[in-house]
């Protein structure tokens, strides 16, 4: 599976690593990571917690340097000396990095130079960016008197400033909450159109509502890759959430776990009312062991809600996890 | 009829100024837009401006109470009084130059923006001179009240400022160097203000002259044996090349580290 890839040859693809390999020390943290994006596509950079996400995305970005293998980006190999693929690269990196000292507008335009964008097109860029991230009315104000949602803000908007082909984001919306979690993704969804975009993330609901395709990484290794509109990995697992009152959990719990398309059944309380919630885990998602379970759940008490959850993806996840 | 040479070769003068321009700016925007954001930062953080107001008071109490109640009215002592207070002072400055970008993260930034590394460096660096010569520069009223009321010898002057800058410049260099393997500021000043004092003193096992060839060594390397001659304006080349060669292989060595950190 590690070599598994959607984009065929590197010359079409905007990201295109083969075979890289990175060790830290005696510790390898990627392992033959074979990846091809495509410009205008979305991928979904997805692992448990130490998978190798970060590194992946920083070994693109230039900031480490691969020990075998290849990293290009449009054709411009990525590494010490890579500053043409630098110069076609958005970073952001986790923690976005950005001088607390400076206004705004400074650090944009500290980027912009830096970027090597020329002088009379610096202002109409940052000027773009400002618009684009609605940063216009911080724009004087020192980037340590800013919220975290406006941080993460002023952080895309350096990443997008000099309009590159390949934007790398590494766990953008962390942090933030709910609503700014909302925005950050529409900045997200808007800034990608006709770029190719690396977004990593551990929450599968993240990578759910981004992207167009979703590469899983765990231990350093990649385990799968595969669009995610074509119903991701072709699981037909999925779960099913019945709401019950005036019940014994366990007795309905144990009802339904006769049916042999139902895997696992977790009950949890709810609390309103005295009544419980049982997360049905089913490996087929046919519509025979939803009408088993409705009919179960009346037969052995009040059933007040019953709703098949989007938990495809989740289910899917964690089942290539644990299969390696 | 000699008007159509002359308009020809101004006009080829002028694509030459307009080529050579346009390759220094390519090949200096890095290190200018680093430079600037340095400066900026500098300037936007009370640090810096605290370091220069404090430099200077100091540098005009030592220097008035000579004047007034030593009754010496001489640069040689203002020197001498400006290399001990850089040497406290340098590392204040250069303490955050990397170790800061090391700990809030940044250096990711840096590392990946298409910078080449000696850009980034040296960008810092000169930001740091600049503020070095500014320090200086605000000194240099002390020599007002000297021309008002005598005839100082001008040449010494020049020549101890340009040996206090060297001195300064090297003392940045090796705290530039320090800050680079920091990520807390403090312990980046600590290691800086350790390297200078030991280089102030390195000499001092040469006052037992058990090995002869070593004593004169440690000497040469020894900055208080060096800055005597410095602050009186007397530029030996031997003490050029040794500042020049220490703040050349600590800004080497910064670079190194830079590349040697994205190799890891």
């Amino acid at each position: 599976m590690s070599d598994m890839k959607l984009g065929d040859t590197s010359d079409v693809s905007s990201v295109f690593l083969e075979r890289a390999c990175k060790f830290f020390g005696p510790h390898q943290i990627l392992f033959d990571l074979t990846l091809s994006v495509r410009p205008g596509e979305i991928v979904g950079l997805l692992g448990p917690n130490g998978s190798g996400k970060t590194t992946a995305l920083r070994c693109i970005a230039g900031y480490y340097a691969i020990d075998s293998g290849t990293v290009n980006v449009c054709g411009e190999a990525v590494g010490p000396q890579g500053l043409a693929a630098r110069r076609l690269i958005g970073y952001l990196p986790e923690k976005a990095p950005l001088y607390d000292s400076l206004s705004v507008d400074q650090y944009l335009d500290f980027v912009a130079q830096a970027k090597a964008i020329p002088r009379s097109a610096r202002k109409p860029a940052i000027d773009r960016a400002m618009r684009a991230f609605d940063l216009k009315n911080v724009r004087s104000k020192a980037i340590g008197r800013l919220s975290k949602g406006f941080r993460q803000r002023v952080g895309l908007a350096q990443a997008v400033l000099n309009d590159p082909p390949v934007l790398l984001l590494d766990e953008s919306t962390n942090g933030l909450d709910p609503l700014q979690i909302v925005e950050a993704r529409e900045m997200i969804r808007s800034s990608a159109s006709g770029r190719a975009v690396i977004f990593s993330s551990h929450l599968m609901q993240e990578i759910e509502s981004l992207c167009t395709r979703v590469v899983m990484l765990r231990q350093g290794r990649l385990v799968s890759d595969s669009p995610l509109s074509h119903g991701l990995m072709q699981s037909k697992d999925e779960y099913i959430l019945i709401t019950m009152a005036n019940c014994d959990p366990e007795l309905i719990r144990n009802a339904l776990l006769t049916d042999t398309n139902i895997v696992s059944v977790d009950v949890h309380t709810v609390n309103v009312g005295g009544q419980w919630q049982l997360r049905c885990h089913c490996s087929d998602n046919n519509n025979e062991t939803f009408d088993n379970i409705v009919r179960t759940a009346i037969t052995f008490g009040q059933l007040v809600d019953v709703r098949r959850t989007g938990a495809q993806v989740e289910a899917a996840l964690l089942d290539i996890m644990r299969a390696h | 009829m000699y008007a159509e040479p002359e308009r020809r070769s101004k006009r080829l003068c002028s694509i030459l100024c307009e080529r050579i321009e346009k390759v220094l700016i390519a090949m200096f925007n890095g290190l200018f837009s680093i430079f600037k954001k340095e400066v900026k930062e500098y300037f936007s953080a009370p640090i810096a401006l605290v370091v220069i107001a404090t430099f200077w008071a100091l540098c005009g109490y030592f220097f008035s109470f000579n004047l007034f109640f030593v009754n010496v009215a001489q640069m040689v002592t203002s020197f001498h009084n400006m290399t001990i207070l850089l040497i406290l002072m340098m590392p204040l400055l250069t303490m955050r130059i990397f170790a800061d970008e090391n700990k809030t993260g940044t250096i990711e930034l840096l590392l990946t923006l298409p910078l080449k590394d000696w850009e980034t460096v040296l960008g810092k660096f000169a930001a740091a001179i600049m503020i070095l010569a500014l320090m200086l520069l605000g000194t240099a009223s002390a020599v007002i009240p000297l021309a008002v009321f005598g005839k100082p010898d001008f040449g010494p002057i020049i020549g101890g400022y340009i040996g206090v800058f060297i001195f300064g410049a090297m003392f940045m260099a090796i705290g530039v160097a320090l800050s680079a393997i920091c990520t807390n500021q403090i312990v980046a000043a600590i290691l800086t203000w350790g390297a200078l004092v030991l280089l102030w003193f390195i000499d001092y096992p040469a006052s037992l002259d058990l090995f002869p060839r070593l004593s004169e060594i440690l000497l040469h390397l020894s900055l208080s044996a060096q800055h005597v001659d410095l602050i009186r304006g007397v530029l030996d080349g031997r003490s050029i090349v040794y500042f020049l060669s220490v703040i050349v292989f600590s800004l080497s060595a910064t670079i190194q580290l830079l590349k040697w950190r994205r190799m890891q």
